[in-house]
């Protein structure tokens, strides 16, 4: 599994969260933003979120919340549990702490 | 032939009457502040100056016969006056004492109330004669619900439309998991491609506060919205006037309408935004207070008990993380009970080893207004 690194750039994003669910072999969330902004052209875009409590605390985030914060692209950090083995799930990449939100 | 004295005022005030309420008989429909201009705003000033009490000026511009179409400091020094002098009807409502200084929905009621034509509560008093029997007295009664926002059969749309394309794209990618999850292959998971015509163009991120009284200004952020935009207060009513913000950012002022929990979306030209949760507060209505959830640690498909107060009889709405539930009914105000079996994590739940612990958190709202906390919790898979 990879982890951030200072060599990554940070992104800023703004986007609505639209959905999440857990990735079931890794502690992150996988999670939706519809419309996501990092560039002039809106898009969606999907983030791993890391789940922990003590991320909560920051984060907040719920479906309908409005976020902005920064992310470092290119990590693949949602896996998911399939029987024979974890499969990853493909996202623009890693959500950063401190993130704030519309709650 | 003779005609009796009274018959003869009879006729004079029947006359004064018809043309008083002729010159003065003005509805007022918009919101008026500080910056607003117009033939409302003339109307605004002419009304005020009826009263000593609530007179604009008594020289110059504003005074008397020198309305004009701006509003301005000494137009809202008279409103505030306006509005404290009926305090019971314009500011007790609201939950306020003194005067704002803006026009809003109660105070447009009591305007329209008092320049309706009749009763006119300006006109010149006078002593009745004799004959005249006492006016009844008539115990005030409260301000009506104002019907100007209601949505009109034109303007009636489906307020869901937005929250469908978004479900629409949700859909999609938990289909493209649960293929993934069901083939046991570990390669990576395909996903569907989203483009701009999936999503929403006009999109509501936030709205500041997250609940308020009538005439409460509450701010817009999101996406797509402009000065023409209208907000949909659920199917039935509407705000038709927007206000820009010094930011740029779009604001609206809570109308007078039945208190509650709305779903609000935007509207911009034809497209319909997402929804976001408003709750028109009744300040008769308790907080609403979290105090506990129960177990700490769940597995999918368990019940949680929510404890606190404050929680509507029928209407309670609580949001997880994974899961959103609505109309949870709380027979003695201070339980909910739910069950979580977020449709998201059912395919990873039938295969959990039970060795992963996700973490959730909780809200509720309902018409009387959204919890002081949210709690966390977990659920193992």
């Amino acid at each position: 599994m990879a982890f951030p690194s200072l060599s990554h750039a940070q992104v800023p994003f703004g986007g609505l969260d639209v959905f999440e669910f857990p990735c079931t072999c890794s502690p992150f969330m996988f999670t939706l933003f519809a419309p996501m902004f990092f560039g002039p052209i809106p898009l969606a875009g999907a983030l791993a979120v890391p789940d922990t409590p003590t991320m909560f605390s920051f984060y907040e985030l719920f479906p309908t919340a409005w976020a902005l914060g920064t992310f470092t692209p290119g990590i693949q950090a949602c896996w998911m549990y399939a029987v024979l083995g974890c499969f990853p799930v493909p996202t623009l990449g890693m959500m950063d702490p401190f993130t704030g939100t519309s709650l | 032939m003779r005609i009796s004295l009274f018959s003869l005022l009879s006729i004079f005030f029947a006359l004064s009457f018809s043309l008083s309420a002729s010159a003065e008989a003005v509805v007022f429909t918009a919101n008026l502040g500080v910056g607003s201009r117009g033939t409302q705003v003339i109307a605004l000033q002419q009304f005020l100056n009826q009263d000593p009490d609530t007179r604009i000026a008594s020289t110059g511009p504003g005074s008397p016969g020198n309305e004009t179409s701006a509003f301005g400091q000494l137009t809202r020094a008279a409103v505030i006056r306006f509005q404290e002098k009926y305090t019971s009807e314009v500011l007790t409502p609201v939950g306020l004492s003194q005067g704002t200084g803006r026009v809003g929905s109660f105070t447009r009621t009591k305007l329209n109330m008092l320049s309706a034509p009749a009763p006119i509560a300006n006109a010149p008093v006078v002593t009745p004669p004799a004959v005249v029997p006492p006016a009844p007295t008539v115990t005030p009664t409260p301000a009506p619900i104002v019907i100007d926002n209601k949505v009109t059969t034109a303007e009636r749309i489906d307020i869901y439309s937005g929250d469908k394309m978004l479900a629409n794209i949700k859909n999609r990618i938990l289909s493209a998991l649960n293929e993934s999850i069901a083939s046991r292959d570990t390669a990576t998971a395909t996903m569907p491609t989203i483009t701009a015509a999936d999503i929403p163009s006009v999109v509501v991120g936030a709205l500041t506060p997250q609940s308020g009284s009538p005439d409460a200004r509450i701010s817009i952020t999101g996406r797509g919205i402009r000065g023409d935009s209208v907000v949909y207060f659920g199917s039935d009513y509407i705000v038709r006037t927007l206000n820009t913000e010094y930011s740029g950012n779009f604001s609206f002022n809570v109308p007078s309408i039945p208190p509650g929990l709305y779903d609000i979306a935007i509207k911009t030209g034809t497209v319909v935004s997402n929804t976001a949760l408003f709750v028109i507060r009744d300040p008769k209505n308790p907080p609403v207070h979290l105090q506990s959830v129960s177990p700490s640690n769940i597995s999918y498909g368990d019940t949680l008990t929510i404890t606190g107060s404050g929680f509507s009889p029928q209407h309670n709405t609580v949001i997880t993380t994974y899961q959103k539930f609505t109309n949870v009914s709380s027979p003695d105000g201070k339980t909910l009970v739910i069950q979580l079996a977020p449709e998201s994590i059912t395919s990873s739940a039938k295969i959990g080893k039970g060795t992963r612990q996700i973490s959730m958190i909780l809200q509720v709202v309902n018409e009387y207004g959204f919890s002081d906390s949210k709690k966390s919790f977990t659920m193992t898979l």
